[in-house]
Formats: C-alpha cells, structure tokens, sequence
C-alpha cells in the first residue's frame, strides 16, 4: 500500500550538468523513497527534464553522483521505466506491440509478451484498441498507451516526464485521476514533473520546487494527504495550503524566468 | 565518487551521444576538403604516373591550364561558353516565370490543381528529352529546340515548389486579409508572394540545376556549338584534353552560377534572415 | 475599396469532402485534361502537313509497325534489360550506402558536402569518361544510368536514416537496446517512406540517364531509335517511340506512386488526432 517510505530508492548527492561553461542544472540533492510518489514543478528551462534523464541514466552528471538502491548509476536500468512527453509510439506498429515493445527490447517470448501487454492495456482501459495504430488514437490515449508500455516490465521506479503536457486542460484532468487508480495500486517509485500544481498535490508523497536556470532545489514540500486518494482529496485544506505554499514559490520565479527572456 | 570514474560495463547508448566534433582531429567540413583534396590527387597521380593510360586521364593540373587556355581564346568564348550561358540564363528566366505563373494558376483555379497535379507527379518519370528528335525535325537543330525542352524540363519543379509556397499561407492569415478586405491584387503582393518566397526561392533553384542540365544535355546529344557539343566534338575526335578541360570549366561555371544565384535569392529568402 | 476588383478568394482550402461528386471530380479532371490535349494534338496535325505533325493515330500505327519488327524488338528489349539493371542496382547499392552514411551524423556531415556538389555538376557531360573507360557497350551506359539515378538515391536514404525521431530513441536506450536492435526496430521503418519516394524519383532519373546516352552513343536501344529517325526526318515512327517511352515510364511509375502511398500511410506519424 502507498504512503509507506520504506528505504531508499534513488539518491542523488550534489549532481551538477554543465554544458560547456554553463551550469544548466545543480547542484541538486534528492532522494526517492521505495514506494514514494514525488513530483517536481519549475519554471520552463529549469533542467527539470535533464534531472530526470541523468536519473534515467539517458545523461552522465558533470559531477556529483546518482544512486539507484544503492548502487552507482552508469547507464539505463531495466527496473526503470520512462515516460515521455510525446507518446513516442511508433506509428508503423499497432497498439498492442507498441507496448509489448518494452519486453521485445528484453527478448521476452512471442506469447509471454502479448499476454502481459495485454493485461496492462486492460489496465489503462484500451483493451478494446490493441489492434489499432496510434494515429488512430486521440492524445490522451496515446499516452495511456505509454504508460502501459513503461507497466510492462514492472518497474520500481517510474519517471514520467510531464506525460500529459501535450494534452488539453480536461483531458489532463481525467488522464491524472486515471494516473491515480493505476498508481494507488502499485508499490513502485515514481518522480513525476508537471507543470500542474494540481496534479503534483493530488497525486505525490512529496513536492519538489526548483528554481529557474540554474535549477536548484527551493523546497521540499511533503503533502500529507491520506492513502488511497481519489479526486475529492483535493478539497481538504491540507491540499489547498500545500498549493499555495508551491504557488507562492513559482510564481517567484516563474517572473524572474519571464523577466529573464525579456 | 564521480560517474566517470566507475567501472561498470554499460554505459549511454552510442546512437544517443551527441556527434564527435573531430575524428582524428578534424571537424567535418575539414574531412570534406581532406576527402576532396585526396580524390584529386589521386587522380593526379594515376594519370602522371602512367597507371592509366594518357589517353584516357589527364592529370587535373592539365586540366586547369588547358581550362585557362580555352577561356582567352575568342573563338571558344563566343562559340562555346556565352552561347551555352546564355540559354541557360534565357531558359531559367522562362521556366522561371512560367512556373511561377502557372503555380499561380493552379492555386486559383481548383479544377486545373485537380486536373494537372497527377499528371506533375509523374512527369520527371518519363524523360523529357524523347521529345527533342521532334523538335529537331519540325525546327531544325538550333537555339528553339533547345530551349524549348529546357524550359519544359526545368519550368515544372518551379511549378511544384511555388505551389508549396502558395499553400503555405497559414489560413489565419487569409481570414485576416479577407477581414480586411483586400482586392486579389493586394493579396496577390502583400501576402500570397511574400509567403511563398521561400519555396519560391527553393524552386528557382532547382529550377537553375534543371535549366543547366537541360541546356548542356541538349548541346550533348546534338547540338552545333555550345560547351555540351564542345565536349562532345572534343570526344569524337580524340582531343581528350579539350574534353576534360571543357568539363571542368562546366563544373566550374555551374558551381558559379549556382552560388551566385543562391546569393542573390538569399536577400529575399525571409526564412535564411 | 474598390467595387470592381474581386476580394481575396476564398481559398481557405475545405478539408477534402469525401462526397461521392467530389470524388469522381477529382478523378475524372486529369483524364479530361489528357483527353483535352491529346484532342489539341488531333486538332493541329489536321491543320499542318501531315508528313511534318502526323496525327494520333498514326503515330501509334507506326509504332505497332515497328515492334513488328525483329530489329526494333530487340532495340526496346535491350533497353529494358539496361534499364532493369541499372535500377536495381541503384536501389541495392544506393541505399544500402546511403543509410548506412545516414547512420554515423559525423560522416554524413563531413561527406554530403562532396556528394551535393557531385550530384550538382550536369551529370551528362562526364559521360565520356563512362565512354572512355568502360568502352562503347552496353557496360558505360548502365554505369551511367547507374550513376544518374544513385547520387540522389544516396543523398535521400542518408537524410532519412539519419532523421530517426529522437524520443524513440530515448525510449530505447532507457530499454537498453542494442545498436543493432535500434536500427531493426526503429530506423528502418521510420525511413521507409523516404525510401519509396526515392524509389519513385531516382526511377525517373535513372531512365532519363539511360536515354540520354542511348541518344548519345548508342548503337541499339530506345533512344539510338528515336535520334536515328531525326535525318530521315520519319516524325510518325519518332512520335510512336515517344508514346512507347512515355508508356515505359508511366507503369513502373503508377505503381511505385501506390506502394509509396500505401507505405506513407501506414508508416507516417501524422495522423487523426
């Protein structure tokens, strides 16, 4: 059941992301507990994306160092899996291969696959579409699609980079209640970036601000909301006061961002 | 302790690690003129050295006097080069114009777009130049003939091009226009033109590269003067300095002419700025 | 604001509608415009001596004529074989060097500057080097054909295997996927639509090579038929050979403008929302 940290699971000591002389990122400490649902909200170009694909193992650090159950991160790991922006379905392949791919990518057998892909498709609700091709499907489906794929090998560590960033306002909001029932009933990590305060307060553990560029760790906002959630949660004072207190410290920097560009 | 310094065995993907600034030192334009440069070299040496026969090769500093030679003389001047670049000048300026206009057309009237467009897709299927022995029976072998299959084989990708640009107008901008009230006129210049320079832009000079190989594939095959009859001539009569030295003074005048008409297209292209 | 001229046309473009009318319209325009011109053909040879402008039917009469005859037959036989040779080869070899090119972006980066420069030059013009080392058969002119349809083959397979969309590949390095498996699963579909509009362009290219230096240098074949019949001035057999060579074209041509719809469709990311 969610809502217990266990242990560790990620932990990053001081990382730092240079692209030549300028620092883009850092330094940067944080940690995820097992089981711990954490979201990280942040102006536009913060680094918000590079974190998490230095998590992902997708980027080395400058310096500093990425801890994953304790042990040194070098590349990808196969117990994480990334969700990305942009679907990145592959249009050529229908809908059920597209999230058998993950176990493709692991040599899993022809029958094993399509057994446990379609049981995740059933889980996001599309089992009536695993023989479809994306661009068949709607935006929001496309992502549920995405996510099934990153359930497939059952990960311990999710990371959804704002996976529903591409999507209108009212589709976002169902595909986070959709998020929610598929999340309560799992027991793996999850670092989640969005740039909805809402989402972050309804479906983490615990809020993370950073700073515009160079993207630095302004709080850690724990959201005591009990376990299991479901979207009522949202109008409990303790919600609202975590919302507000995120919204005083990006709307901060979300003007010095603004006045930067400017 | 730093990542750099582990020692586990896999790390990031090749295909995602961004492209190497240098090989062995050198960034990619440098390899290109290394590559370029060697080619020539290599060339020069066979032929110096006797590997290939002198009759077949020449060695590419021949070539460039040879080159230097024939552009002082007059008589190749005015019966070979100007003669070549002024049709091409000549067919890029029609097929310039017509395909601009006949884009033009397409974009206004729907039932010719519907009615010409397959037949444009294929068109650079079949080879132009099959109809050039008819046009030699009905004109005689001469300038008409040869600007005539020029033009038709450069002014369609003119056509093509300038139709993206057209439809590349976002529709926003026409509602905008329509609001406003603009006569076809003033929307022809203030916004339709303006729009589609860039594909315009991309059109022309294709449409050049186009009007050149026509031009001098023409002159190749039967022609009595221009430079693709100069090498022809100088081919059928075993003067294979002239020859080689008529392709690369080729080589040279179409890389002129293509940067310098690029150059001045480029001031109007709004996307380059 | 004047009231004679029009205002903008409203050429906001609908989105096709799919009504029965709509649809035979499109279809039925190109047929009407082909019928038009064929009609206009008609029209003039009427007017004009009919030994100079032979009309349609005559023309095609000649034509059924010569492939009677043995000769002819083994000219346009020769031609095919020519062609289906080279082809091939464009499409195997071509595309094989070409992705292979499009797969390392510093390679690409450092050799496209000497291949666009190459694929600039009118290639007809370096055929006598064909002549000269490859003799006067049919060896040169399938190197030719070859040559002309493969630079822009390559040119086109090296953008598409290196456009490969980054998320993807993101995707699959956080699988751990091997290179190999990467350029299975995820480059070679992604670059298959850009490989079957090659197809269709470079055939076009590489016909018209052929053509060029059956005209050029040929002793059999399509194109020596059709410059043989210029002195004798035999329009209606020049016209009949043209029709014969449009044809040639135009089939391989259809069919590859289907595959290469099917496979756009199909393999193209955009689509319904």
């Amino acid at each position: 059941m969610r809502g217990r940290v266990v242990s560790r699971l990620v932990d990053v000591q001081d990382a730092t992301k240079k692209f030549g002389q300028v620092t883009a990122l850092g330094p940067i400490s944080l940690t995820i507990g097992e089981g711990e649902f954490v979201s990280i909200v942040g102006p536009s170009g913060c680094g918000k994306s590079t974190l998490l694909e230095i998590i992902g193992g997708l980027q080395h650090t400058s310096s500093g160092s990425v801890q994953v159950r304790g042990e040194e991160l070098t590349g990808p790991r196969d117990e994480t899996a990334i969700v990305f922006q942009d679907s990145a379905t592959l249009p050529w392949r229908t809908v059920l291969d597209n999230v058998a791919f993950a176990l493709e990518a692991r040599k899993v057998p022809r029958d094993a696959r399509r057994r446990i892909a379609e049981e995740r498709l059933a889980t996001v609700g599309l089992q009536d579409f695993a023989d479809h091709y994306p661009a068949q499907l709607s935006g929001g489906m496309r992502q549920r699609v995405a996510i099934a794929r990153a359930l497939t090998t059952d990960p311990d560590l999710i990371l959804a980079d704002e996976p529903f960033g591409a999507l209108d306002e009212q589709t976002r909001l169902l595909m986070s209640y959709e998020l929610l029932r598929v999340v309560e009933r799992l027991a793996c990590g999850v670092l989640f970036i969005t740039h909805s305060i809402q989402e972050a307060v309804l479906l983490s553990d615990r809020v993370i601000v950073m700073s515009a560029r160079p993207g630095r760790i302004l709080d850690d906002i724990a959201i005591p909301l009990p376990h299991p959630r479901d979207p009522d949660v949202l109008s409990q004072p303790a919600a609202t006061e975590a919302a507000n207190r995120i919204w005083g410290l990006i709307r901060r920097e979300a003007q010095l961002a603004m006045g930067a560009a400017s | 302790m730093s990542i750099l310094t582990s020692t586990r065995p896999y790390r990031i993907p090749g295909y995602l690690r961004p492209r190497p600034a240098t090989v062995l030192g050198l960034a990619p334009p440098a390899w290109a003129a290394v590559l370029g440069l060697a080619a020539m070299a290599a060339v020069e040496l066979a032929s110096r050295t006797g590997v290939v026969s002198k009759f077949d090769l020449v060695p590419p500093s021949r070539m460039a006097a040879r080159a230097a030679g024939l552009l002082t003389d007059t008589g190749f001047l005015t019966g070979q080069l100007v003669p070549s670049i002024g049709l091409i000048a000549a067919t890029f300026a029609i097929a310039g114009g017509l395909g601009v206009a006949a884009a033009y057309l397409l974009w206004r009237s729907e039932w010719c777009r519907k009615a010409t467009l397959p037949l444009l897709g294929v068109y650079y299927a079949v080879p132009v130049f099959a109809v050039y022995p008819i046009l030699v029976v009905l004109f005689g072998v001469g300038t008409a003939p040869i600007l005539v299959v020029s033009v038709a084989f450069a002014v369609v990708v003119v056509i093509t091009n300038s139709l993206t640009g057209f439809d590349s107008v976002p529709a926003t901008v026409t509602k905008l226009a329509r609001a406003r009230r603009l006569t076809a006129r003033q929307y022809l210049t203030k916004v339709l033109l303006p729009a589609a320079v860039p594909d315009v832009v991309a059109g022309l000079r294709l449409g050049l590269v186009y009007s050149t190989i026509g031009v001098l594939a023409t002159e190749f095959i039967l022609s009595t003067k221009g430079l693709g009859h100069f090498i022809a001539d100088a081919y059928h009569t075993f003067r294979v300095d002239d020859m080689y030295a008529g392709i690369l003074l080729i080589c040279v005048v179409a890389l002129i002419l293509n940067v310098t008409v690029a150059a001045m297209l480029g001031r109007i292209d709004w996307r380059r700025r | 604001m004047t009231t004679a001229e029009t205002v903008v046309p409203p050429v906001v473009r609908q989105p096709d509608r799919t009504s029965r009318q709509s649809r035979i319209a499109t279809a039925s325009a190109p047929v009407v415009l082909t019928l038009g011109l064929v009609g206009l053909w008609w029209a003039t040879a009427l007017v004009l001596d009919s030994s100079v402008f032979p009309d349609p039917a005559t023309a095609v009469q000649r034509l059924l004529v010569n492939l009677e005859s043995a000769r002819f037959l083994r000219s346009v036989t020769g031609t095919i074989v020519r062609l289906a040779i080279s082809y091939s080869l464009v499409v195997i070899v071509g595309a094989a060097i070409g992705f292979a090119l499009g797969l390392s972006r510093f390679w690409s980066d450092a050799v496209s500057p000497l291949l666009y420069a190459i694929y600039s030059i009118p290639k007809v013009v370096l055929f006598p080097l064909f002549l000269l080392f490859l003799g006067l058969g049919a060896t040169s002119q399938i190197a030719f054909a070859f040559f002309s349809g493969v630079l822009p083959m390559i040119l086109m397979m090296t953008n598409a295997a290196a456009a490969a969309p980054r998320l993807p590949l993101k995707l699959a390095a956080s699988l751990r996927m091997s290179r190999a498996a990467v350029i299975c699963k995820i480059v070679v579909p992604n670059a298959l639509p850009a490989f079957t509009s090659a197809l269709r362009l470079t055939f076009g290219l590489t016909f018209l090579g052929l053509l060029i230096v059956e005209m050029f240098s040929g002793v059999s074949g399509l194109g020596y038929e059709l410059l043989r019949n210029i002195p004798l001035a035999r329009m209606g057999d020049i016209i009949g050979e043209v029709i014969l060579v449009v044809v040639m074209a135009l089939v391989p041509v259809t069919a590859l403008r289907a595959l290469e719809g099917r496979i756009h469709r199909r393999y193209s990311a955009g689509g319904a929302k």
